[in-house]
Protein backbone atom coordinates (compact mmCIF):
# COMPACT_ATOMS: atom_id res chain seq x y z
CA UNK A 1 0.00 0.00 0.00
CA UNK A 2 1.23 3.49 -0.87
CA UNK A 3 1.71 6.20 1.78
CA UNK A 4 -1.55 7.58 3.09
CA UNK A 5 -2.56 10.56 0.91
CA UNK A 6 -4.11 12.40 3.84
CA UNK A 7 -3.24 15.88 2.59
CA UNK A 8 -5.23 15.30 -0.57
CA UNK A 9 -8.35 13.90 0.99
CA UNK A 10 -10.10 17.25 1.37
CA UNK A 11 -9.53 17.97 -2.29
CA UNK A 12 -10.89 14.51 -3.02
CA UNK A 13 -13.98 15.25 -0.94
CA UNK A 14 -14.43 18.53 -2.79
CA UNK A 15 -13.93 16.84 -6.17
CA UNK A 16 -11.06 19.13 -7.02
CA UNK A 17 -8.51 16.54 -8.09
CA UNK A 18 -7.54 15.77 -11.65
CA UNK A 19 -8.89 12.48 -13.03
CA UNK A 20 -5.53 10.66 -12.63
CA UNK A 21 -5.13 11.90 -9.06
CA UNK A 22 -8.68 10.98 -8.25
CA UNK A 23 -8.20 7.49 -9.64
CA UNK A 24 -5.07 7.08 -7.56
CA UNK A 25 -6.83 8.15 -4.37
CA UNK A 26 -9.78 5.89 -5.05
CA UNK A 27 -7.47 2.96 -5.59
CA UNK A 28 -5.86 3.71 -2.24
CA UNK A 29 -9.19 4.06 -0.46
CA UNK A 30 -10.35 0.69 -1.68
CA UNK A 31 -7.43 -0.90 0.19
CA UNK A 32 -7.17 1.43 3.21
CA UNK A 33 -10.06 1.40 5.71
CA UNK A 34 -8.51 4.13 7.87
CA UNK A 35 -8.31 6.60 4.98
CA UNK A 36 -11.78 5.62 3.82
CA UNK A 37 -13.05 6.33 7.34
CA UNK A 38 -11.25 9.67 7.32
CA UNK A 39 -12.97 10.59 4.07
CA UNK A 40 -16.31 9.83 5.68
CA UNK A 41 -15.35 11.99 8.66
CA UNK A 42 -14.34 14.90 6.45
CA UNK A 43 -17.63 14.67 4.60
CA UNK A 44 -19.43 14.72 7.92
CA UNK A 45 -17.55 17.87 8.95
CA UNK A 46 -18.48 19.59 5.70
CA UNK A 47 -22.11 18.58 6.10
CA UNK A 48 -22.13 19.84 9.69
CA UNK A 49 -20.65 23.17 8.62
CA UNK A 50 -23.28 23.62 5.93
CA UNK A 51 -26.09 22.78 8.34
CA UNK A 52 -25.30 25.63 10.73
CA UNK A 53 -28.21 28.03 10.67
CA UNK A 54 -28.08 31.77 11.04
CA UNK A 55 -29.82 33.18 14.06
CA UNK A 56 -30.32 36.80 15.09
CA UNK A 57 -28.14 38.21 17.85
CA UNK A 58 -29.36 37.74 21.40
CA UNK A 59 -29.91 41.47 21.81
CA UNK A 60 -31.19 44.10 19.42
CA UNK A 61 -28.17 45.83 17.91
CA UNK A 62 -30.18 48.38 15.95
CA UNK A 63 -30.28 51.16 18.60
CA UNK A 64 -26.49 51.28 18.69
CA UNK A 65 -26.29 51.33 14.92
CA UNK A 66 -28.93 54.05 14.68
CA UNK A 67 -27.05 56.18 17.21
CA UNK A 68 -23.82 55.91 15.27
CA UNK A 69 -25.51 56.65 11.99
CA UNK A 70 -27.23 59.65 13.45
CA UNK A 71 -23.97 60.97 14.87
CA UNK A 72 -22.35 60.59 11.48
CA UNK A 73 -25.25 62.29 9.76
CA UNK A 74 -25.37 65.00 12.40
CA UNK A 75 -29.10 65.31 12.03
CA UNK A 76 -32.46 63.83 12.87
CA UNK A 77 -33.45 60.27 12.13
CA UNK A 78 -35.34 61.25 9.03
CA UNK A 79 -33.43 63.91 7.19
CA UNK A 80 -34.25 65.86 4.09
CA UNK A 81 -33.10 64.19 0.95
CA UNK A 82 -31.34 67.29 -0.22
CA UNK A 83 -29.21 67.57 2.90
CA UNK A 84 -27.60 64.17 2.74
CA UNK A 85 -26.43 63.27 -0.70
CA UNK A 86 -26.63 64.41 -4.23
CA UNK A 87 -29.35 62.77 -6.30
CA UNK A 88 -27.85 60.02 -8.39
CA UNK A 89 -27.93 56.47 -9.56
CA UNK A 90 -31.64 55.87 -9.93
CA UNK A 91 -32.69 53.69 -12.78
CA UNK A 92 -36.06 55.21 -13.52
CA UNK A 93 -36.83 55.25 -17.15
CA UNK A 94 -39.59 57.82 -16.71
CA UNK A 95 -39.50 61.46 -17.69
CA UNK A 96 -38.21 63.16 -14.61
CA UNK A 97 -40.59 66.07 -14.70
CA UNK A 98 -43.55 63.73 -14.74
CA UNK A 99 -42.12 61.89 -11.78
CA UNK A 100 -41.66 65.12 -9.91
CA UNK A 101 -45.24 66.17 -10.47
CA UNK A 102 -46.52 62.81 -9.33
CA UNK A 103 -44.31 62.95 -6.28
CA UNK A 104 -45.72 66.30 -5.27
CA UNK A 105 -49.24 65.03 -5.73
CA UNK A 106 -48.52 61.93 -3.67
CA UNK A 107 -47.01 63.92 -0.88
CA UNK A 108 -49.98 66.23 -0.91
CA UNK A 109 -52.37 63.33 -0.56
CA UNK A 110 -50.22 61.97 2.26
CA UNK A 111 -50.47 65.29 4.00
CA UNK A 112 -54.23 65.12 3.59
CA UNK A 113 -54.29 61.76 5.32
CA UNK A 114 -52.21 63.09 8.17
CA UNK A 115 -54.49 66.07 8.48
CA UNK A 116 -57.54 63.84 8.48
CA UNK A 117 -56.07 61.61 11.12
CA UNK A 118 -54.86 64.46 13.26
CA UNK A 119 -58.35 65.93 13.16
CA UNK A 120 -59.39 63.01 15.33
CA UNK A 121 -62.14 61.84 13.02
CA UNK A 122 -60.60 58.96 11.25
CA UNK A 123 -59.79 55.94 13.30
CA UNK A 124 -61.93 55.99 16.35
CA UNK A 125 -60.13 54.11 19.11
CA UNK A 126 -56.97 53.88 17.04
CA UNK A 127 -56.71 57.56 16.26
CA UNK A 128 -54.80 58.26 19.42
CA UNK A 129 -52.14 55.68 18.72
CA UNK A 130 -48.69 57.24 18.76
CA UNK A 131 -47.17 57.95 15.41
CA UNK A 132 -44.15 55.86 14.74
CA UNK A 133 -42.27 58.57 12.89
CA UNK A 134 -42.30 62.27 12.34
CA UNK A 135 -43.76 63.39 9.03
CA UNK A 136 -41.29 63.22 6.24
CA UNK A 137 -39.41 66.44 5.97
CA UNK A 138 -40.31 68.37 2.92
CA UNK A 139 -43.83 67.02 2.64
CA UNK A 140 -46.20 69.47 1.06
CA UNK A 141 -48.37 71.03 3.71
CA UNK A 142 -51.26 72.21 1.58
CA UNK A 143 -53.74 69.52 0.55
CA UNK A 144 -54.44 69.10 -3.10
CA UNK A 145 -57.60 70.49 -4.53
CA UNK A 146 -60.65 68.53 -3.55
CA UNK A 147 -58.89 66.61 -0.85
CA UNK A 148 -58.72 69.19 1.89
CA UNK A 149 -60.13 68.91 5.36
CA UNK A 150 -62.98 71.15 4.45
CA UNK A 151 -64.24 68.61 1.95
CA UNK A 152 -63.97 65.58 4.19
CA UNK A 153 -67.35 64.47 5.43
CA UNK A 154 -67.96 64.28 9.14
CA UNK A 155 -67.28 60.77 10.37
CA UNK A 156 -68.54 59.02 13.41
CA UNK A 157 -67.76 55.63 14.80
CA UNK A 158 -71.01 54.38 13.34
CA UNK A 159 -69.71 55.21 9.89
CA UNK A 160 -66.94 52.70 10.09
CA UNK A 161 -67.38 49.77 7.76
CA UNK A 162 -64.62 47.77 9.39
CA UNK A 163 -62.34 48.36 12.35
CA UNK A 164 -60.18 51.36 11.57
CA UNK A 165 -61.77 51.82 8.18
CA UNK A 166 -63.22 55.21 7.39
CA UNK A 167 -64.30 56.86 4.19
CA UNK A 168 -61.56 59.42 4.63
CA UNK A 169 -58.83 56.90 5.04
CA UNK A 170 -60.05 54.78 2.17
CA UNK A 171 -60.40 57.86 0.00
CA UNK A 172 -56.91 59.03 0.86
CA UNK A 173 -55.41 55.62 0.10
CA UNK A 174 -57.41 55.32 -3.08
CA UNK A 175 -56.20 58.72 -4.18
CA UNK A 176 -52.61 57.83 -3.41
CA UNK A 177 -52.92 54.56 -5.27
CA UNK A 178 -54.58 56.25 -8.20
CA UNK A 179 -51.78 58.75 -8.43
CA UNK A 180 -49.24 55.97 -8.14
CA UNK A 181 -50.97 54.09 -10.95
CA UNK A 182 -50.71 57.13 -13.12
CA UNK A 183 -47.02 57.57 -12.42
CA UNK A 184 -44.73 56.05 -15.02
CA UNK A 185 -42.51 54.49 -12.40
CA UNK A 186 -39.79 52.02 -13.22
CA UNK A 187 -41.53 48.60 -13.47
CA UNK A 188 -39.08 46.92 -11.13
CA UNK A 189 -39.61 49.55 -8.49
CA UNK A 190 -43.36 49.47 -8.96
CA UNK A 191 -43.31 45.71 -8.47
CA UNK A 192 -41.48 46.15 -5.17
CA UNK A 193 -43.95 48.79 -4.04
CA UNK A 194 -46.91 46.57 -4.95
CA UNK A 195 -45.45 43.63 -3.06
CA UNK A 196 -44.92 45.77 -0.01
CA UNK A 197 -48.45 47.12 -0.18
CA UNK A 198 -49.85 43.61 -0.59
CA UNK A 199 -48.09 42.49 2.58
CA UNK A 200 -49.43 45.50 4.46
CA UNK A 201 -52.95 44.97 3.14
CA UNK A 202 -52.80 41.36 4.26
CA UNK A 203 -51.74 42.48 7.74
CA UNK A 204 -54.58 44.99 7.84
CA UNK A 205 -57.10 42.34 6.81
CA UNK A 206 -55.86 39.93 9.45
CA UNK A 207 -55.96 42.56 12.16
CA UNK A 208 -59.45 43.61 11.19
CA UNK A 209 -60.63 40.02 11.35
CA UNK A 210 -59.13 39.72 14.82
CA UNK A 211 -60.82 42.94 15.87
CA UNK A 212 -64.18 41.59 14.79
CA UNK A 213 -63.73 39.04 17.54
CA UNK A 214 -62.40 41.48 20.09
CA UNK A 215 -63.16 45.08 19.07
CA UNK A 216 -61.82 46.62 22.28
CA UNK A 217 -58.41 44.96 22.24
CA UNK A 218 -55.95 47.81 22.75
CA UNK A 219 -53.03 46.02 21.12
CA UNK A 220 -54.99 45.11 18.01
CA UNK A 221 -56.32 48.63 17.64
CA UNK A 222 -52.88 50.11 18.06
CA UNK A 223 -51.42 47.59 15.65
CA UNK A 224 -54.09 48.38 13.08
CA UNK A 225 -53.39 52.09 13.33
CA UNK A 226 -49.67 51.47 13.01
CA UNK A 227 -50.12 49.23 9.99
CA UNK A 228 -52.44 51.67 8.28
CA UNK A 229 -49.94 54.43 8.94
CA UNK A 230 -47.23 52.19 7.47
CA UNK A 231 -49.22 51.91 4.27
CA UNK A 232 -49.24 55.67 4.01
CA UNK A 233 -45.52 55.67 4.77
CA UNK A 234 -44.82 53.28 1.93
CA UNK A 235 -46.78 55.41 -0.50
CA UNK A 236 -44.92 58.47 0.71
CA UNK A 237 -41.63 56.63 0.35
CA UNK A 238 -42.53 55.93 -3.24
CA UNK A 239 -43.14 59.60 -3.70
CA UNK A 240 -39.80 60.45 -2.16
CA UNK A 241 -38.08 58.09 -4.57
CA UNK A 242 -39.81 59.65 -7.51
CA UNK A 243 -38.84 63.07 -6.28
CA UNK A 244 -35.27 62.01 -5.67
CA UNK A 245 -34.97 60.86 -9.25
CA UNK A 246 -35.51 64.34 -10.52
CA UNK B 1 -40.74 42.35 2.47
CA UNK B 2 -38.04 39.74 2.08
CA UNK B 3 -37.62 39.71 -1.66
CA UNK B 4 -34.62 41.09 -3.56
CA UNK B 5 -37.00 43.72 -4.90
CA UNK B 6 -37.73 44.75 -1.33
CA UNK B 7 -34.03 45.03 -0.65
CA UNK B 8 -33.55 47.10 -3.75
CA UNK B 9 -36.33 49.48 -2.81
CA UNK B 10 -35.08 49.87 0.73
CA UNK B 11 -31.49 50.28 -0.41
CA UNK B 12 -32.55 53.12 -2.66
CA UNK B 13 -34.46 54.77 0.15
CA UNK B 14 -31.63 54.29 2.60
CA UNK B 15 -29.18 55.77 0.16
CA UNK B 16 -31.19 58.94 0.32
CA UNK B 17 -31.03 58.99 4.10
CA UNK B 18 -34.12 57.02 5.09
CA UNK B 19 -33.10 55.24 8.27
CA UNK B 20 -36.43 53.40 8.49
CA UNK B 21 -35.61 51.70 5.22
CA UNK B 22 -32.12 50.95 6.48
CA UNK B 23 -33.53 49.43 9.64
CA UNK B 24 -35.64 47.12 7.49
CA UNK B 25 -32.49 46.06 5.67
CA UNK B 26 -30.81 45.51 9.02
CA UNK B 27 -33.65 43.32 10.28
CA UNK B 28 -33.58 41.18 7.18
CA UNK B 29 -29.83 40.67 7.02
CA UNK B 30 -28.60 40.77 10.59
CA UNK B 31 -28.92 37.01 11.19
CA UNK B 32 -26.50 36.21 8.42
CA UNK B 33 -24.08 39.02 9.23
CA UNK B 34 -24.07 38.18 12.90
CA UNK B 35 -23.60 34.51 12.12
CA UNK B 36 -20.62 35.33 9.97
CA UNK B 37 -19.18 37.52 12.73
CA UNK B 38 -19.61 34.79 15.33
CA UNK B 39 -17.75 32.34 13.15
CA UNK B 40 -14.99 34.71 12.19
CA UNK B 41 -14.26 36.34 15.54
CA UNK B 42 -16.32 34.51 18.15
CA UNK B 43 -19.34 35.38 20.25
CA UNK B 44 -17.53 37.90 22.42
CA UNK B 45 -16.88 40.36 19.63
CA UNK B 46 -19.70 39.45 17.27
CA UNK B 47 -22.15 42.10 18.43
CA UNK B 48 -19.70 44.96 18.13
CA UNK B 49 -18.44 43.73 14.80
CA UNK B 50 -21.95 43.37 13.46
CA UNK B 51 -22.67 46.97 14.37
CA UNK B 52 -19.45 48.03 12.68
CA UNK B 53 -20.54 46.19 9.56
CA UNK B 54 -23.91 47.90 9.35
CA UNK B 55 -22.43 51.33 9.97
CA UNK B 56 -19.98 50.59 7.17
CA UNK B 57 -22.81 49.43 4.93
CA UNK B 58 -24.61 52.70 5.62
CA UNK B 59 -21.52 54.62 4.65
CA UNK B 60 -21.01 52.54 1.52
CA UNK B 61 -24.59 52.41 0.26
CA UNK B 62 -23.72 54.77 -2.55
CA UNK B 63 -21.48 52.10 -4.05
CA UNK B 64 -24.28 49.53 -4.23
CA UNK B 65 -25.18 49.45 -7.88
CA UNK B 66 -27.81 46.76 -7.78
CA UNK B 67 -25.79 44.53 -10.09
CA UNK B 68 -25.77 41.78 -7.48
CA UNK B 69 -28.34 40.93 -4.85
CA UNK B 70 -28.16 43.22 -1.86
CA UNK B 71 -27.60 40.20 0.37
CA UNK B 72 -24.54 39.25 -1.63
CA UNK B 73 -23.22 42.78 -1.52
CA UNK B 74 -23.70 43.26 2.21
CA UNK B 75 -22.08 39.90 2.84
CA UNK B 76 -19.00 40.97 0.96
CA UNK B 77 -18.87 44.26 2.84
CA UNK B 78 -19.15 42.31 6.07
CA UNK B 79 -16.26 40.05 5.16
CA UNK B 80 -14.10 43.03 4.25
CA UNK B 81 -14.85 44.72 7.58
CA UNK B 82 -14.10 41.55 9.49
CA UNK B 83 -10.88 40.83 7.68
CA UNK B 84 -9.74 44.41 8.15
CA UNK B 85 -10.47 44.14 11.85
CA UNK B 86 -8.45 40.96 12.09
CA UNK B 87 -5.55 42.52 10.26
CA UNK B 88 -5.51 45.46 12.64
CA UNK B 89 -5.57 43.14 15.62
CA UNK B 90 -2.80 41.09 14.13
CA UNK B 91 -0.65 44.17 13.67
CA UNK B 92 -1.43 45.26 17.19
CA UNK B 93 -0.23 41.94 18.44
CA UNK B 94 2.92 42.38 16.43
CA UNK B 95 2.93 39.03 14.81
CA UNK B 96 2.27 37.49 11.47
CA UNK B 97 0.28 34.69 10.00
CA UNK B 98 -0.20 32.03 12.61
CA UNK B 99 -0.24 28.77 11.72
CA UNK B 100 2.25 26.14 12.64
CA UNK B 101 2.79 27.33 16.18
CA UNK B 102 -0.90 27.85 16.82
CA UNK B 103 -1.74 24.56 15.20
CA UNK B 104 0.60 22.76 17.51
CA UNK B 105 -0.74 24.66 20.48
CA UNK B 106 -4.38 24.09 19.61
CA UNK B 107 -5.97 21.99 22.28
CA UNK B 108 -7.62 18.93 20.87
CA UNK B 109 -9.54 17.29 23.60
CA UNK B 110 -10.42 13.66 23.70
CA UNK B 111 -13.15 12.54 21.37
CA UNK B 112 -15.31 11.37 24.21
CA UNK B 113 -15.36 14.81 25.80
CA UNK B 114 -15.72 16.88 22.65
CA UNK B 115 -18.17 14.84 20.64
CA UNK B 116 -21.09 17.02 21.66
CA UNK B 117 -19.52 20.27 20.53
CA UNK B 118 -21.10 21.96 17.60
CA UNK B 119 -19.22 23.40 14.70
CA UNK B 120 -19.29 26.99 15.94
CA UNK B 121 -17.82 25.97 19.24
CA UNK B 122 -15.18 23.88 17.54
CA UNK B 123 -14.22 26.88 15.45
CA UNK B 124 -13.00 28.64 18.57
CA UNK B 125 -10.16 26.21 18.86
CA UNK B 126 -8.89 26.77 15.34
CA UNK B 127 -5.98 29.03 14.52
CA UNK B 128 -7.10 32.19 12.82
CA UNK B 129 -5.88 31.37 9.32
CA UNK B 130 -7.48 27.94 9.23
CA UNK B 131 -10.70 29.26 10.76
CA UNK B 132 -11.06 32.02 8.21
CA UNK B 133 -10.61 29.67 5.27
CA UNK B 134 -12.95 27.08 6.76
CA UNK B 135 -15.67 29.67 7.41
CA UNK B 136 -15.36 31.19 3.97
CA UNK B 137 -15.21 27.88 2.10
CA UNK B 138 -17.32 25.40 3.99
CA UNK B 139 -19.79 27.75 5.65
CA UNK B 140 -20.06 30.70 3.30
CA UNK B 141 -19.54 28.91 0.01
CA UNK B 142 -16.62 30.81 -1.47
CA UNK B 143 -14.20 29.13 -3.86
CA UNK B 144 -10.51 28.80 -3.19
CA UNK B 145 -9.55 31.37 -5.80
CA UNK B 146 -11.98 33.87 -4.23
CA UNK B 147 -10.63 33.18 -0.77
CA UNK B 148 -7.08 33.54 -2.02
CA UNK B 149 -7.94 36.97 -3.37
CA UNK B 150 -9.68 38.05 -0.17
CA UNK B 151 -6.93 36.88 2.14
CA UNK B 152 -4.03 37.64 -0.16
CA UNK B 153 -2.79 34.07 -0.11
CA UNK B 154 -2.32 31.43 -2.79
CA UNK B 155 -5.00 28.92 -3.69
CA UNK B 156 -2.62 26.21 -2.51
CA UNK B 157 -2.43 27.83 0.92
CA UNK B 158 -6.20 28.12 0.99
CA UNK B 159 -6.58 24.41 0.25
CA UNK B 160 -3.99 23.51 2.82
CA UNK B 161 -5.62 25.66 5.50
CA UNK B 162 -9.00 24.17 4.73
CA UNK B 163 -7.74 20.65 5.15
CA UNK B 164 -6.09 21.56 8.44
CA UNK B 165 -9.27 23.16 9.71
CA UNK B 166 -11.37 20.17 8.76
CA UNK B 167 -8.99 17.78 10.45
CA UNK B 168 -8.99 19.84 13.65
CA UNK B 169 -12.77 20.09 13.70
CA UNK B 170 -13.05 16.41 12.95
CA UNK B 171 -10.90 15.67 15.94
CA UNK B 172 -13.25 17.66 18.12
CA UNK B 173 -16.60 16.68 16.72
CA UNK B 174 -16.38 13.07 15.72
CA UNK B 175 -16.01 10.54 18.43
Amino acid sequence: MNAHPIEQLSEYVDDELSPPERARIEAHLSDCPSCARLVDDLRAVVAAARSVEDVPPARDLWPGIADRIERRSGGPTIVPIESRREPRRFSFSVPQLAAASIAIALLSAGAVWMAIRDSGSALGPTASAPRSEEPITGAVEEPISGMGEETAPAVTVADRRAPGETPEYEAAVAELERLLDEAAIDPELRKAIDENLAIIDDAIRQTRRALEEDPDDVYLNTHLASTMQHKIDVLQDAARLARAST
Amino acid sequence: MTTPEGDLLDARLATEGDTRAFERLYRRHVPRVHGLARRMVGWEEADELTQDVFVRVWERLETFRGDAAFGTWIHRVAINVMLARQEVRKRDRGRFEDDEAEMDATPVASREVESSLDVETALRNLPEGARRVFVLHDMEGYKHHEIAEMLDITTGTSKSQLHRARMLIRNQLIA
